[in-house]
């Protein structure tokens, strides 16, 4: 019954792991699709996110310019757990590697390379309608904390490289989130997937500065999708993800050139090794996007990641 | 089963083995060595030449560009009797521009952060180099780099403070700032940086947001004088390390002339309000002939008549009479944000 509904949750959560960056950003623990975890079930889950950003927009249009380019390379581990019948927790570590590549006027090449241990979240979720079989309905809400473990101050040669490359966000974030599922759609093993999230950014003060408190604009996500499930190895999943990020503030102004609307377009495909492992292969392709001033943004994003679970 | 978790464990914990240590692989700086405190250098984002400079650039005449407003201002540049103009908004996106006249190599170097523009030699020990936009930012102000050492200059501290050339003075190649508006009435047949720069930018448009209208700063500066409003755009004459502050309200709408001793050295500072500008010159010819000056109004370019009844335009050359193609000695002096002035030069006084 348990690994029914493991197999279930797997499929049902396009992106398991939080997303561990936003466009041209300090990497963020922004997205988290997972449902709740049954009572006593550990899972783990470790991915590898590559985020590749090397399209200019100004507003709603893309500038022909190359001249620039990020990687933005996440390692995830994630651990849920299902303390109760109810209630599950979740928790998020992140390792982050980033590399910028300028291309100067000259056709000289400038890199920067910068790693470390990302930001880390903590989720407790509630499910109000837990899945049951016979519907395969759920209902879940939660919130929690992102804790900025990750490096906020990296510098090199004395100088504080910017925050869009360094591994944490130097700030405590505040998250609150909702999931809905229904399966058995037409009678088939096709299930409606939603789900929203919003994060409340603390401040961070990076430069040690009284009065240059940073806090990087809160964030919106939702989304919603269909999976369908196989009786043989993969199970296939398609989900439209719309993202909203307000503008940064500094010193109570309004940072330009920072937050917009993002909407992604996220096809899945899992492969199940047996009732307990799943590797999951997902991607996440602009659609239509509309930035604030000019932004560099993500022009595509892979995931590969493996899920283990285990009944205690 | 067993050796199967064990696998499970290992490709968990791997990638954090790998390298637990936060740690950066930066090629871009030169040596850690600063006239400067390394610790009030920021990172501006972009990164090294993230911000492509322009050099030889498409140049069109006024009638032919269609991307300013006539409240945009503009650098002129006068060299061998050709005027040049290098428009704020591309400047805004590329911050320096490599040019030459005849055999006069210069850049012009913006910061849009501090809203300060110097005009720079680029021939330097005899070789002619460009300046790139180093990323770097000192007192939230553009800090240059040239192409031929590396090293990192400081625009409104003026001086090379990192690298080869570190202690070395800017060369200044004199430069005046307007609006469009007068820019047109003043030189109409003057030619000006094309939007063609081979690069796609909006020009059009000012990517700083509501930055240059608030009170916004978005790097800490190392003082901060709140005298006036942070952006107040204020023409301020350098001596002896101490700024003199002339701001626009000190000029009425037409064009109006302030001579004023300031250690020792008698200045002449020109302005108009509504025509938007402020120019300061010494008050004496290279030999140290010094002139008794008035102010001409309603003729731009020319600001200045002498006693010897020769006119002087707006770049400071002598355009009429016995003199004509004589300069003015240009002070060192630039419009720039306030705040900007006081972050540099705290010893900073507002002439009434």
């Amino acid at each position: 019954m348990k690994r029914y509904f493991l197999i279930l949750l797997l499929l049902l959560a396009p992106n398991i792991f939080g997303q561990a960056c936003c466009t041209a950003g300090t990497p963020l623990l922004s997205s988290l699709e997972t449902s709740s975890t049954p009572f006593q079930s550990l899972q783990f889950g470790l991915s590898y996110r590559h985020n590749s950003i090397s399209s200019i927009f100004i507003n709603d249009s893309q500038i022909d310019d190359d001249s620039r380019r990020r990687v933005s390379k996440s390692v995830i581990l994630q651990a849920d757990y299902g303390i109760w019948r109810d209630v599950s927790i979740t928790a998020l570590f992140s390792y982050i590697l980033q590399e910028r590549i300028i291309i100067s006027p000259l056709g000289n090449e400038n890199l920067l390379n910068t790693k470390g241990i990302g930001d880390a979240l903590l989720l407790i979720k509630y499910s109000i309608i837990p899945l049951t079989m016979v519907d395969e309905m759920e209902l879940s809400a939660g919130g929690g904390i992102k804790i900025p473990f990750g490096e906020s101050q990296l510098t090199s040669n004395g100088l504080l490289i910017p925050a869009d490359m360094q591994p944490g966000s130097g700030s405590w974030d505040y998250l609150g989130w909702l999931y809905f599922s229904k399966g058995r759609l037409l009678e088939l093993p096709l299930s409606f997937v939603s789900n929203l999230s919003y994060r409340i950014n603390g401040t961070n003060n990076r430069f040690e500065v009284d009065g240059f408190d940073y806090k990087f604009g809160n964030e919106a996500i939702a989304q919603i999708g269909l999976a369908y499930r196989t009786d043989f190895i993969s199970d296939f999943s398609l989900f439209m993800r719309y993202r909203n990020a307000q503008a940064d503030f500094s010193r109570g102004f309004e940072i330009p050139n920072t937050g917009g609307h993002w909407f992604y377009l996220v096809p899945g495909i899992n492969f199940k090794l047996d009732n307990s492992k799943t590797i999951r292969l997902s991607g996440e392709i602009p659609l239509y996007l509309k930035v604030n001033g000019t932004q560099l943004t993500t022009t595509f994003t892979t995931t590969l990641a493996f899920y283990y679970s285990i009944n205690l | 089963m067993q050796h199967f978790k064990y696998r499970v464990l290992l490709f968990i914990i791997f990638p954090i083995l790998v390298s637990c240590q936060d740690s950066v692989n930066d090629t871009n700086l030169t040596d850690a060595e600063w006239l400067i405190p390394a610790s009030e250098v920021y990172d501006g984002g972009p990164g090294k030449d993230g911000i492509p400079a322009l050099s030889n650039p498409n140049l069109l005449e006024n009638e032919l560009i269609d991307y300013m407003k006539d409240s945009d201002l503009i650098i002129g540049i006068k060299i061998d009797n050709q005027v040049r103009g290098y428009p704020h908004p591309i400047l805004n996106w590329h911050e320096i521009i490599n040019d030459q006249i005849n055999e006069n190599y210069f850049s012009v170097t913006y910061c849009p952060l501090t809203g300060s523009t110097i005009g720079i030699n680029r021939e330097i020990d005899g070789d002619i180099t460009t300046f790139g936009v180093s990323g770097l930012l000192y007192n939230s102000n553009l800090i240059p780099y040239d192409r031929a050492t590396n090293s990192n200059w400081s625009q409104m501290k003026m001086e090379c403070v990192n690298g080869k050339l570190k202690g070395r003075e800017f060369d200044f190649v004199p430069t005046f700032e307007t609006n469009w508006a007068t820019w047109k009435k003043m030189f109409p047949k003057a030619i000006v940086v094309s939007s063609n720069t081979g690069h796609e930018r909006r020009y059009s448009y000012y990517p700083y947001g509501s930055y240059r209208g608030d009170e916004s700063l978005y790097f800490p500066v190392s003082n901060v004088n709140s005298e006036l409003n942070l952006k107040e755009r204020v023409h301020g004459i350098i001596e002896n390390n101490k700024v003199y502050a002339f701001r626009f309200n000190l000029f009425a709408d037409e064009t109006k002339l302030f001579k004023k001793q300031i250690g020792g050295n008698n200045y002449l500072i020109v302005g108009n309000s509504t025509e938007n500008f402020i120019v300061s010159f010494y008050n004496n010819l290279s030999g140290g002939t010094e002139l008794n000056f008035e102010v001409v109004k309603n003729s731009l370019p020319i600001i200045l008549t002498d006693n010897e009844g020769n006119k002087w335009d707006i770049f400071g050359y002598a355009v009429e009479g016995n003199r004509k193609g004589q300069r003015l000695t240009s002070t060192k002096s630039l419009i720039a944000y306030w705040f900007a002035w006081g972050a540099f030069y705290p010893d900073i006084s507002i002439i009434n």
